[in-house]
């Protein structure tokens, strides 16, 4: 009886334990539950982050009208000017060829036209492949107006995207074909630069 | 306790491809879309006759302002006459030199875009009417050299200058 006395204490000891044991396992699953609770809430505000930004992105991505790349060939001078990018022919200049909507017409050798590509030669300001696909480009955009008027506003508008370091000879050039092809208003795309006195290399 | 544990897990959406995805979509968006922003400077056909397209009015004479870049500085001339040519008072031929002629920058010659502006400014306190410049060029002349001329003769400080830009088109 002695020893059945002293047993009994041994045993509830023990049930204590299991009952503690329990508890804390309890207590365990509860803490997992919170923790994936606050999981769930990160991944909920990196979802909105990510939504944000993917929003601001796709606004940016998709409000110019000209979609206008720079490369190691075609670096726009920077200006102060404020007017808008327009929908217009892009022409664009670069340090070694001419290309008219994103079409390479002409090469360039040392940064002019070969006196070849010139109906006048080596003097001349008419660029013939330049005059061809501009006078194409002028005509698709006539019969597009035929059709729908309201469609095409900017007949005869031309955007020339020049590198900074083209001369002015081959500007002219370019300006004087483009007018041979009924082209009268020209946009010089340039870098925006918030205030006066931006940087640059001239001099 | 077990039960409800496992439908509360059950009710929560996998939100991890839809995070995948984002993170894709942003990726791709980043690398295309370009921060720079553009803008456009507005200018007319080249004259290439060199002839004046303004309207001749009789009583008086037509400003026709004109800017020459050469590499030696500006040319400005207005009413046919130079500008302020170095010696040789408003009626000095081209040939006298730029009226204004480069500023050394560190013993590097520069061209001065602050005195062509305060020039034009002069000029056109004395003709607010006028909006056209001609702006001519040496064949060599860079591209970057024209669009900062025409910056500084569009605006300034105090307001529009000459925004109506003509490209002249024969080189000098």
């Amino acid at each position: 009886m002695e020893m059945q006395n002293e047993l009994e204490p041994r045993q509830t000891a023990a049930e204590i334990d299991s009952v503690w044991d329990s508890k804390r396992e309890e207590r365990k699953k509860g803490r997992r539950h919170k923790e994936l609770d606050a999981m769930a809430l990160t991944i909920t505000s990196i979802m909105d982050m990510f939504t944000i930004v993917m929003i601001f992105l796709l606004k940016n991505y998709a409000s110019d009208p000209v979609n206008i790349t720079q490369s190691d060939v075609l670096t726009l001078p920077v200006s102060v000017s404020e007017a808008p990018l327009e929908r217009a022919v892009v022409i664009a200049i670069t340090t070694n060829a001419i290309l008219v909507d994103d079409a390479k017409v002409v090469d360039l050798r040392q940064g002019s036209v070969d006196p070849s590509n010139k109906r006048d030669g080596a003097t001349g300001f008419f660029i013939e492949p330049l005059y061809q696909s501009l006078q194409n480009a002028m005509q698709k955009a006539k019969a597009m107006k035929q059709r729908n008027p309201q469609a095409v506003t900017s007949l005869g508008m031309a955007m020339v995207l020049g590198d900074f370091r083209i001369n002015y000879r081959l500007l002219s050039e370019v300006l004087y074909t483009a007018g041979q092809a009924e082209f009268n208003q020209f946009k010089f795309g340039v870098v925006k630069h918030g205030k006066k006195g931006a940087k640059g290399k001239g001099g | 306790m077990g039960k409800r544990s496992k439908e509360i897990v059950s009710e929560e959406i996998d939100l991890i491809p839809v995070m995948n995805l984002s993170g894709l979509l942003i990726a791709l968006l980043l690398v295309t879309t370009t921060f720079i922003s553009y803008a456009v400077i507005n200018v007319n056909a080249p004259r290439f006759n060199q002839a004046t397209q303004q309207q001749q009015q009789p009583d008086r004479l037509p400003l026709n302002l004109t800017v020459l870049v050469t590499d030696q500085g500006f040319t400005v001339s207005a009413k046919g006459l130079n500008v302020g040519a170095e010696g040789g008072g408003a009626d000095a031929s081209a040939a006298a030199g730029p009226s204004i002629p480069k500023k050394r920058v560190g013993g590097k010659p520069e061209y001065d875009y602050e005195a062509l502006a305060a020039k034009t400014r002069e000029i056109k306190d004395d003709n607010a009417e006028e909006s056209q410049i001609n702006i001519g060029a040496e064949k060599n002349i860079t591209y970057e050299v024209i669009v900062k001329v025409m910056d500084a003769t569009r605006e300034d400080g105090k307001g529009e200058l000459f925004p109506n830009v003509v490209l002249l088109g024969g080189v000098i």
